[in-house]
């Protein structure tokens, strides 16, 4: 498909999926024409818009690090969660919590954006060791793990067992009664995450014929390292701090659009932020029509859908990665 | 016209010096071969002439400016590099990987202008590569990939040419087309460095040869005077028989087997 078709076409389902998520939930309210003032218009302005708002950031940001992060280590299994990106951030910000910052909301997400650089900076010295797939898959399930047990160990030690709880339900990943305050601490770094992306995208490309190669070609390797490093970490952490783990959307969405776009890296990109967003928008939306008394948490649903997808793309590429 | 200068070159690598004080210049519109057996370190020479690797001592320049002061991207739009056996991942259809010789030439978010296109299409007469433009370049058999990489190189039209074995993996006549391709670029005015291991190949194309054992260079010069039956005998401690033929003389490594 032409990319600019294919861009349109992105474009176009993430509007619907954005007008979807504003409408749909326990009560069922038409985005527009809203009388001023009037409950629906409260609910619709205070609880729904800061909560699609998200979703459409982090979507994008999770779908466009997931599909650099796959250039970058040649790699199609590498995605923000399952690199152990996501839990180093939210290992930051509750790293932050614990130290007494709960009620300074811009030092919880700071800290989750230095947990998230700090991963990305593992992995960069992992690659310059030139590690194989495999290496970065056990590398990112083991720095997963690590971030969860210290995470574990931070809430045990908590002076205060009100404060525990609320930390155990923001890690399991939600959008739920996130305010316009939560929207405007993530999204300008979402921004700034996404816009580093962007410039790394043509050395992504060279990168397909290998490092030397690309180097001959004048890429600046370390710069770019640092694009994506800071790229992912940055946006990544900002949305972590926010929503908490939601993981695989940068794993299923590139995969669902190289058939679409090519497997170019530099074009897979900017479909991959459209196609996150729209998934993200699209998920936060069924999980509060599905019926029981309480919502259920979107990462624990992306995890449903994410996990078997990982199963069925290792099952599809075993032999070939090693 | 472009000159490529390396002076008392040294490269290390692991702290063990891999070239060892070498001088030489690839003159523009001539084939320099370079021989030598296994761990000579040819390889680490064609790194180093390509501003890949930073040198212990010495240095390489380019129209007299050393390439470690040039800007990447200004080095790369001079300087072709091939290296043996790259790495091909992701489904890059044939054009695009072609396309990527013209990313020196382009901005950071230019498309492609008429004359990148032109380059392109170009190179890929050159190799012989028009017909394959929109297959993907993973699923190509290992002559076609060879092309096709070739014509990426050719695409950034560089002032300097460096091959590394550029003929492994490939049938004869491939090989002889390959060739050819060198030899039609030297033609057109550019400096052509070849790493080759064989030895009629070598003395067929080549203008100028530098023999390689352990870092340095043990002969070099015009290749008629270079590589003859006794110094390549000497070089790789094989027998080496000349042959004349109307194609140019034929080099054998012989030797009995049993």
């Amino acid at each position: 498909m032409r990319p600019a078709a294919l861009a349109a076409a992105l474009a176009l389902l993430v509007a619907l999926a954005f007008l979807f998520n504003l409408s749909a939930g326990k009560v069922f309210i038409p985005p527009f024409g809203l009388a001023a003032g009037s409950a629906d218009a409260l609910i619709m302005a205070e609880l729904r818009l800061p909560r699609a708002l998200l979703a459409l950031g982090i979507g994008a940001m999770l779908g466009a690090a997931g599909a650099a992060l796959q250039g970058w280590l040649r790699n199609p299994l590498a995605d923000p969660a399952v690199l152990g990106i996501s839990a180093s951030a939210a290992l930051g910000s509750v790293l932050a919590i614990f130290l007494g910052a709960a009620a300074t909301p811009a030092i919880v997400s700071a800290a989750g954006m230095a947990g998230a650089v700090v991963a990305m900076a593992l992995l960069l010295l992992l690659v310059g060791g030139g590690a194989s797939t495999t290496m970065f898959i056990l590398a990112g399930v083991i720095l997963s793990t690590l971030a969860g047990s210290l995470m574990a160990l931070l809430i045990s030690l908590a002076p205060t067992p009100f404060a525990l709880g609320e930390i155990v339900t923001w890690s399991m990943g939600a959008l739920t009664d996130r305010t316009m305050a939560d929207a405007a601490r993530a999204l300008p770094f979402i921004a700034l995450g996404l816009a580093l992306l962007m410039p790394a995208a043509r050395a992504l490309d060279a990168l397909s014929l290998g490092e030397e190669t690309a180097r001959s070609l004048g890429v600046r390797i370390g710069r770019m390292q640092a694009l994506i490093m800071l790229g992912t970490g940055l946006g990544v952490g900002a949305g972590v701090a926010v929503s908490g783990v939601v993981g695989f959307v940068g794993l299923i969405v590139p995969h669902l659009l190289r058939p679409l776009a090519g497997e170019q890296p530099s074009a897979i990109i900017l479909p991959s932020a459209l196609g996150g967003a729209a998934l993200l928008l699209t998920a936060d939306a069924l999980v509060r029509l599905v019926p029981g008394a309480q919502e259920l948490k979107l990462g624990i649903a992306m995890a449903l859908i994410g996990a078997p997808f990982f199963l069925l793309l290792l099952w599809r590429h075993r032999g070939r990665i090693g | 016209m472009s000159l490529l200068q390396a002076d008392a070159l040294v490269v290390r690598r692991g702290g063990r010096p891999v070239v060892h004080g070498l001088s030489l210049a690839l003159p523009p519109g001539e084939v320099t071969v370079i021989l030598g057996p296994n761990g000579a370190g040819k390889t680490s020479l064609l790194t180093a002439l390509a501003g890949l690797s930073v040198p212990a001592s010495g240095g390489v320049t380019l129209d007299g400016v050393a390439l470690a002061a040039m800007e990447p991207r200004a080095r790369a739009r001079r300087i072709g590099y091939l290296p043996q056996a790259p790495d091909l991942h992701w489904g890059l259809l044939v054009e695009a990987v072609v396309a990527l010789g013209r990313l020196p030439h382009r901005g950071a978010f230019a498309g492609l202008a008429a004359e990148d296109r032109q380059a392109i299409a170009t190179a890929m007469r050159l190799a012989d590569v028009a017909a394959l433009a929109g297959r993907p370049a993973n699923q190509l058999s290992g002559g076609e990939r060879a092309r096709v990489l070739a014509a990426r190189m050719i695409a950034g039209q560089p002032a300097v040419i460096l091959a590394d074995e550029p003929l492994a993996n490939l049938d004869p006549r491939h090989q002889l087309e390959m060739l050819r391709l060198f030899r039609a670029l030297a033609d057109r005015g550019a400096a052509v460095a070849l790493v080759l291991h064989d030895l009629s190949a070598a003395a067929r194309i080549a203008d100028r040869a530098v023999l390689m054992r352990d870092g340095k260079a043990v002969r070099q010069g015009r290749a008629t005077e270079v590589l003859t039956p006794a110094a390549l005998s000497l070089l790789f401690d094989v027998p080496v028989v000349r042959v004349e033929t109307a194609d140019g003389p034929a080099l054998l490594p012989l030797g009995a087997i049993r």
